[in-house]
């Protein structure tokens, strides 16, 4: 029985974690990266140091993709598991990154970026993917009908979909500093232009961003807002 | 949106140089407005995006302010004159200021950041109340103006000064029509918010702000989000206020599901309270009020204040559901209906009557639902968790292989190695199917399909080929077996379908049975991948199976299949199957029970399991092929084929409420099924979960429109609530043209019924040209009844009555002569064709075999009107009318609801020959003369609730004939006596004429029904006085047979009563709260009465104790919770602990008044001294585990109840703790309340649906009998749970 009950006593992800990621010291480890590039033995402890970063950041993201979109999820009696579902996500962008070795640091984070955009789909997808079971234990009743369960993920998963497809040099910066969260000054070593030319790109890239998914916002798709004193929808 | 790439420049523009819509506009003004809202939109979804990717959290346009404000001083805001605080919460204080320039007086709204977790929530708030200063409307707190000062956010808006709605309501319920007019001006309101994108999430009467004239004007709009939201479970306190206005989603916690749709739940709470004086849902702590927004249904409002009309009721509880999508789709749907209501129009919202529904089916089953309710329910919920636990392990389990195998193929496919990404692929397909998880299966072998090139051999594709024939091959068979599941709920030729579809799919597969010989066939067989499933799909085509087929199926069985164990059943199954009754073969009985009890059994596949099990459940081996079953279910947890199985063997033993949770798992593995969704729900309808069963039956008719779940969704509906929607879902049902006639039955009865002749007369046609030429005496029975029901001439009642006539011919020769439903039709078809004097012989003999039917005696009255003895008919009529229920009361099963229409239609049609003053009666213009004509003219007063007008014609006819009442009375107990079923002798009671007065009366008296509300309050205090006497002449018959000898009349008796300390009908004249409405020596009559009721029933109740568990099942599970059962004299004998009566109730006062709150384990001192622990404990038990926070806790209990305190660490939140305590107290307050007021019974609602009931039983002893009451959500009985202590004085 003792093992029926510690189910319900599940580690979730402390918010101390969190923030513990967040702070990373990037800068500093991609100095050094960049320092050790020439490529020899001493550069591969730095090589692991960033791939623990990456791996940091995807960890945080996927948790927040979860607490944001599926806090039903996340509450007993499902509790659902932070680490467990994570596993197998992070062991893929291991693979992914080990086995192409990146020539530079701005090819390493293309690729990474790219990586963990596609494993946070992944992860959006297989949350989407388990309303049923999720409602039976929940309230004992079948699952109604997909849509109020699966929170917010068609959004998030949208919204990768959308970032996909950004051009080139918008998507760079919004990755950078999206996904891998660095400082726009991190942002303009890696990428090698100005913080202003990253701060216009990364605005810009924003407003794309917007644009493709205007029917995110409450109101519903395609219907349009009146313009204020606008009152002729009042009368019946 | 279109894309302006000049508006975007300067969007770009606002952002890279942080500007403002008007500096960057200022060369091109017309784009203002587009900027402007351009920009509104890209700030919603760029705070959308930026909360999931925090990394863009320092962009401009997130970042604020964090400072705090100096609390108390007068804050300095530029352009205003700050004059005094008028008010201060949790999240800032709100000023009464001057604005210089426009010298008006505003109120202004000072945020502190305390409450806000970060600047960026700061800055989104910037951006909404920006949003908000764009919405005008006149009851809508205008926001004038927002800005930053040192310490924080302001906004000045629109100084309202007449106070909020709460103060305005506090408590006390407002007239219905200025409350809904109020409602309607705030829905509009939101409406335009809504329309604007923004919702408000935190609509309740405080933030209802109204003007000096009363004007409502919402305020705090857009705040709630930022403010309630996700945080809200997590936070208590007051800051946030109650959530007894959020929506179950928002309580939930779902925050993308949080819309609109919340809204309008929250105008429904508050046009609730406004008409109640509470709000839909309100306890104790906060997490009580969010579980019970999320878990319980609201109290209909008219049971709170009898006057809130039916409509508004209707509209109120439409915003209230469950369901978002079940709620008004609008604010503006919600403004619209409102109106309807407020004209006197007609609304658009149907209430729900299912409650009646459940009722009725606990009084059929009274012995199913008291004993199996209270036990089962926990232990389901219990078991429930168990299984779900054991599944989440099977799931999770199977998830880490899957990841891994993909893990593999991701790493082979990365290198290119494509031949072993297939071979990954299709070891992980084996797996799959290995343990019948064909979607799973079918799924990675799709992936096998994906771009890989040439580099994989041809023979590695037919590999991949072969797979997918047999994954499709195992879908199949799981196809077929499932429909003929199916078919054999219906009126279906199974065994000739099976075999066509099984010989079809082998044929298919590339294994002929039909044509290949046995050695071959066996030898194809083995050498398949899904050899196992193959087998066993053959045993269950071999046992549908006939004649030499069977003989050529079982050589090839006996070649290919090595398994010792099946092999011994098919021999004994092949003798077993043959038997003749009369020559019956116990031994094969006996072997097969040793066979399934053998070890060997353990060893089979679940599928094997199930499909013998199937085969054998029915039959007189039902119940081990129950345990075998189980005995699987607890190997296989995870497997789909045992929980249907099981669920579907449970259900027709009738253990609904166990079948359900089976099924739950069903439909979690297979959430493809329509049958497993079937399945549940028709337990879910059985246990009387009719909305859950209906959700599920919508699910089942969305997977498979033609299915038994579609033809299940149409039929379920309780008569006119849904039944237009049910028409018109059987319609299309009917467009796919079913070839079985259930699927039929019904439909143009009710299309009659409804009124649709049109339709009925296609449906006619239709039934004349499919079943015109059957041999099935029932399906011919069937057809001609609904051909007949309306007149038809020519080639169309030619047709009809040759059917009638079939039904005859073929009842005859299917040994079913005398048959009265045949009688019956044949009577009518008599009737159709206009043959007067030979249809009444048929009728009269058909009426006296269906005493409990209305029909054969309406069309008699008919018949003996047209041959023209008017008085004769009237007198059948009045009989016809007696014999069925005609008020809304639902139809108690599934078959019977044609029933129902077939008779409201031929009452109709009766009424409108035989009462030519039924117009003028109806209008209130004519009183009928005699009592034939007083009680012929009850029938439509029943249907349409007119219940004072029922109720004067039963005072008048007992007038007129003081006989009549113990006369029905006597004629019931005569025509139920010899039955055995309680439940229909209850039925039948309810037909007695005295009772039915009695509701009658009582409804009338409460102001309910058609013309309840037309009632005087003379009058209705004149109904009500009338329904007492009535119940308490009543009551004295049945006193006097409570002594009676026999035991058989001393149980009938008590169960009437217990029925009438439930009866929904009595209602008004029995539940406390309404009792509060009347006036005080009044109530006190009806104390009395009930205490009377109450002191009788239990007088039986204690001399024979109800045994409380025993008798529901012996199985495993139930037998954990037997243990649990309250054990009635475990230590109250012992005698130590006799003890002074004065002193329990000091103890028990002092221990109540100091508000203290007894530990967890703290055993009760009241109940230590003077009761068996047992009975505490497992009381604190069961309070716990009915709220579904505790149901872990109900399950660590359930294993070892000594474990109680760890258990409690462990997984206890507060709330669960609270709950518990909550329980503890409020059970020992209901018996405190009864030892101080020194009366015989008190009841205490500890939670909604679970009542205390204390009552004082008298006999030699006293006895103190503590009883669980449950109820359902509109408060209907469910259960009662008694335990007895003995109080010795």
């Amino acid at each position: 029985m003792d093992n029926k009950i510690d189910k319900f006593v599940v580690t979730a992800w402390s918010p101390s974690t969190i923030r513990h990621m967040d702070e990373a010291p990037t800068t500093v480890i991609i100095q050094r990266y960049l320092d050790a590039l020439p490529g020899d033995a001493a550069a591969e402890p730095i090589v692991r140091e960033l791939l623990e970063r990456a791996v940091g950041r995807l960890r945080l993201l996927c948790a927040r993709f979860l607490y944001k979109s599926y806090p039903r999820l996340t509450r007993p009696p499902v509790n659902l598991e932070t680490d467990e579902l994570l596993g197998g996500v992070v062991a893929r962008l291991l693979t992914a990154l080990r086995t192409i070795h990146p020539p530079t640091v701005r090819r390493f984070f293309a690729l990474a970026n790219q990586h963990m955009r596609w494993q946070l789909n992944d992860l959006a997808r297989r949350l989407d993917e388990r309303p049923a079971a999720v409602a039976l234990t929940d309230t004992g009743v079948v699952a109604p009908p997909a849509s109020s369960a699966s929170g917010l993920s068609p959004d998030g998963r949208r919204m990768l979909e959308v970032i996909e497809g950004l051009p080139e040099d918008e998507r760079e910066v919004f990755d950078l500093v999206g996904i891998q969260g660095l400082t726009h000054a991190e942002v303009a070593m890696v990428v090698g232009v100005s913080e202003k030319t990253v701060q216009r790109r990364l605005n810009r890239a924003r407003l794309l961003l917007a644009e493709r998914l205007a029917d995110l916002r409450p109101a519903a798709a395609g219907e349009l807002t009146p313009p204020p004193g606008d009152k002729s929808y009042l009368e019946e | 949106m279109a894309s302006n790439p000049q508006v975007l420049g300067l969007l770009e523009e606002m952002l890279d140089a942080e500007k403002t819509p008007e500096e960057v506009c200022c060369d091109c003004p017309e784009l203002l407005p587009e900027v402007r809202q351009r920009w509104q939109e890209f700030q919603l979804i760029d705070g959308q995006v930026r909360t999931l990717l925090p990394g863009l959290a320092k962009c401009p346009g997130a970042d604020t302010i964090t400072s705090v404000p100096a609390p108390g001083d007068l804050p300095d805001v530029p352009g205003y004159e700050v004059e005094a605080v008028l008010g201060q919460g949790g999240m800032g204080v709100v000023y009464r200021a001057r604005q210089r320039a426009l010298d008006r007086l505003v109120a202004i709204k000072m945020l502190l950041a305390g409450p806000f977790a970060s600047s960026q929530e700061l800055g989104r708030f910037r951006r909404e109340t920006e949003a908000l200063a764009c919405l005008r409307h006149p009851n809508i707190v205008q926001v004038y103006d927002a800005g930053d000062v040192e310490g924080g956010r302001y906004f000045a808006m629109e100084l309202v000064e007449g106070g909020s709605l709460a103060q305005k309501v506090a408590g006390t319920p407002q007239p219905a029509r200025p409350a809904a007019a109020l409602v309607t001006a705030m829905a509009w309101a939101v409406e335009v918010a809504h329309k604007s994108g923004i919702v408000h999430r935190d609509l309740k009467p405080s933030n209802i702000l109204l003007t000096a004239d009363g004007t409502p004007k919402i305020s705090d709009f857009g705040l709630a989000r930022r403010l309630g939201g996700q945080d809200v479970l997590t936070r208590t306190g007051a800051a946030l206020g109650t959530p007894s206005y959020m929506a179950p989603e928002q309580a939930r916690g779902q925050a993308a599901a949080i819309g609109p749709a919340v809204d309008v739940y929250a105008l429904g709470a508050i046009l609730y309270e406004l008409i109640t004086g509470r709000p839909p849902f309100r306890a104790e702590s906060e997490a009580e009020t969010i579980r019970q927004v999320m878990d319980q249904e609201p109290v209909p409002p008219s049971r709170l204040n009898r006057t809130v009309p039916r409509d508004l009721e209707t509209i109120c509880l439409k915003c209230l559901h469950k369901e978002p999508e079940r709620r008004y789709a609008s604010a503006a749907a919600l403004a619209d209906d409102l109106n309807c209501f407020l004209d006197g129009r007609s609304i658009r919202a149907r209430p729900l009557g299912w409650g009646a529904r459940l009722w009725r089916w606990i009084r059929r089953n009274p012995v199913a639902a008291s004993q199996a309710g209270a036990a089962l329910t926990l232990a389901g919920l219990t078991l429930g968790s168990v299984l779900w636990l054991e599944r989440q392990r099977v799931e999770q389990r199977a998830e880490t292989d899957r990841q891994q195998a993909e893990l593999r193929e991701e790493t082979a496919r990365q290198e290119g190695r494509e031949s072993q990404v297939v071979e990954t692929v299709l070891e992980q397909a084996r797996t799959f199917l290995k343990q019948d998880r064909w979607p799973d299966a079918r799924a990675a072998l799709e992936r096998a399909s994906s771009p890989l090139g040439p580099s994989v051999s041809a023979v590695l594709w037919d590999r991949v080929r072969q797979a997918r024939k047999d994954v499709d091959m195992v879908a199949e068979l799981e196809a077929i077996r499932l429909r003929l599941l199916e078919g054999k709920q219906g009126h279906e030729k199974v065994a000739t379908t099976g075999d066509q579809l099984y010989a079809e799919a082998f044929r298919n597969y590339g294994i002929d049975l039909t044509m290949l010989e046995p050695p071959e066939a066996a030898t194809r067989i083995r050498n398949s991948a899904i050899c196992e499933t193959v087998l066993t799909y053959l045993h269950e085509w071999l046992y549908g199976l006939s004649g030499p087929d069977r003989d050529r199926l079982r050589a090839v069985l006996d070649r290919a299949d090595d398994d010792e164990w099946r092999k011994r059943i098919r021999k004994v199954l092949h003798s077993y199957r043959q038997w003749d009754p009369k020559t019956q073969m116990a031994d094969d009985t006996l072997k097969l029970k040793d066979l399934m009890k053998a070890r060997e059994s353990t060893t089979q596949p679940p599928v094997v399991i199930s499909g013998l099990s199937g085969i054998l459940f029915g039959g007189p081996l039902s119940k081990e092929a129950l345990a075998l079953l189980r005995d699987a279910q607890q190997r296989h947890p995870g497997d789909f084929w045992i929980n249907f199985q099981l669920g579907y063997s449970l259900q027709y033993d009738e253990l609904p409420q166990e079948a359900v949770i089976y099924s739950q798992v069903a439909v979690a593995i297979r959430p493809g099924s329509a049958q497993a969704y079937t399945l549940l729900g028709r337990g879910l309808f059985a246990t009387g979960n009719v909305t859950r069963a209906i959700a599920a039956f919508r699910k089942a008719a969305a997977l498979d429109p033609i299915g038994a779940g579609a033809k299940d969704l149409t039929t379920i509906r309780v008569p006119r609530d849904g039944l237009e929607e049910a028409c018109l879902a059987w319609e299309k049902i009917l467009e796919h043209q079913p070839p079985a006639y259930d699927c039929w039955y019904g439909y143009a009865q009710l299309c009659l019924f409804l009124g649709k002749e049109q339709e009925y007369r296609r449906a006619r046609k239709a039934l004349l040209e499919r079943f015109g030429e059957t041999n099935d005496w029932i399906v011919a029975e069937r057809s001609s009844m609904a051909c007949l029901l309306l007149p038809a001439s020519g080639d169309e009642l030619r047709r009809s009555v040759a059917l009638a006539d079939r039904a005859l011919a073929a009842a005859e020769k299917s040994r079913e002569p005398g048959n009265p439903y045949v009688q019956f039709v044949k009577g009518l078809a008599e009737y159709r064709k206009g043959r007067v004097e030979q249809a009444i012989p048929w009728l009269e003999q058909s009426a006296s075999g269906l005493p409990n039917r209305p029909g054969p005696r309406l069309v008699l009255a008919m018949a003996q009107f047209q041959s023209g003895s008017a008085r004769a008919a009237r007198r059948t009529l009045a009989a016809a009318v007696q014999v069925y229920p005609w008020d809304e009361s639902p139809p108690v099963s599934q078959t019977d609801l044609p029933v129902t229409w077939v008779s409201h239609v031929l009452r109709r049609e009766a009424e409108a020959m035989i009462l030519p003053n039924l117009p003028a009666f109806l209008d209130g213009k004519y009183q009928p003369q005699d009592n034939d004509e007083r009680l012929a003219l009850l029938g439509i007063c029943q249907f349409q609730g007119r219940y004072g007008a029922a109720a004067r014609l039963y005072a008048d006819a007992f007038a007129a004939d003081p006989q009549l009442a113990d006369d029905l009375n006597k004629e019931c107990l005569r025509r139920t006596g010899g039955r055995e079923a309680v439940g229909d002798r209850i039925e039948a009671f309810n037909s007695a004429c005295r009772y039915l007065a009695a509701r009658c009366a009582a409804l009338a008296g409460c102001g309910q029904g058609k013309d309840g509300e037309s009632l005087s309050a003379e009058e209705r205090t004149r109904w009500r006085d009338q329904a007492r006497d009535w119940l308490q002449a009543d009551l004295a018959a049945w006193a006097k047979m409570l002594d009676s000898d026999s035991q058989a009349a001393r149980d009938l008796a008590k169960r009437i009563l217990e029925h009438w300390q439930v009866d929904p009908d009595l209602a008004g004249l029995r539940d406390p709260l309404a009792l509060e409405k009347l006036p005080p020596d009044e109530r006190q009559k009806y104390h009395t009465l009930w205490n009377t009721v109450a002191a009788a029933r239990n007088q039986v109740a204690v001399a024979a104790p109800a045994d409380n568990t025993s008798g529901i099942n012996d199985e495993g599970f139930i037998q954990r919770w037997l243990v649990l059962a309250p054990i009635p004299h475990a230590e109250s004998q012992s005698g130590t602990d006799a003890l002074d009566k004065d002193q329990v109730k000091e103890e028990a006062k002092l221990k109540v008044k100091a508000g203290d709150t007894v530990k967890v384990g703290d055993k009760a001192i009241i109940w230590k001294k003077h009761t068996c622990k047992d009975c505490v404990l497992d009381f604190n038990f069961l309070l716990s585990a009915l709220t579904e926070d505790s149901v872990a806790y109900a399950v660590s209990y359930v294993v070892a109840p000594e474990e109680l305190e760890s258990v409690k660490m462990k997984t206890g939140s507060d709330d669960q703790a609270k709950v518990y305590l909550n329980g503890k107290q409020v059970f020992r307050q209901a018996e405190v309340r009864a030892i101080e007021k020194d009366a015989d019974s008190t009841e205490v609602t500890l939670q909604k649906g679970v009542n205390v009931l204390v009552i004082k039983v008298i006999n030699e002893k006293v006895h103190w009998a503590f009883c669980l009451r449950f109820t359902d959500k509109d408060d209907n009985p469910l259960t009662i749970l008694k335990a007895h202590t003995q109080l010795q004085q």
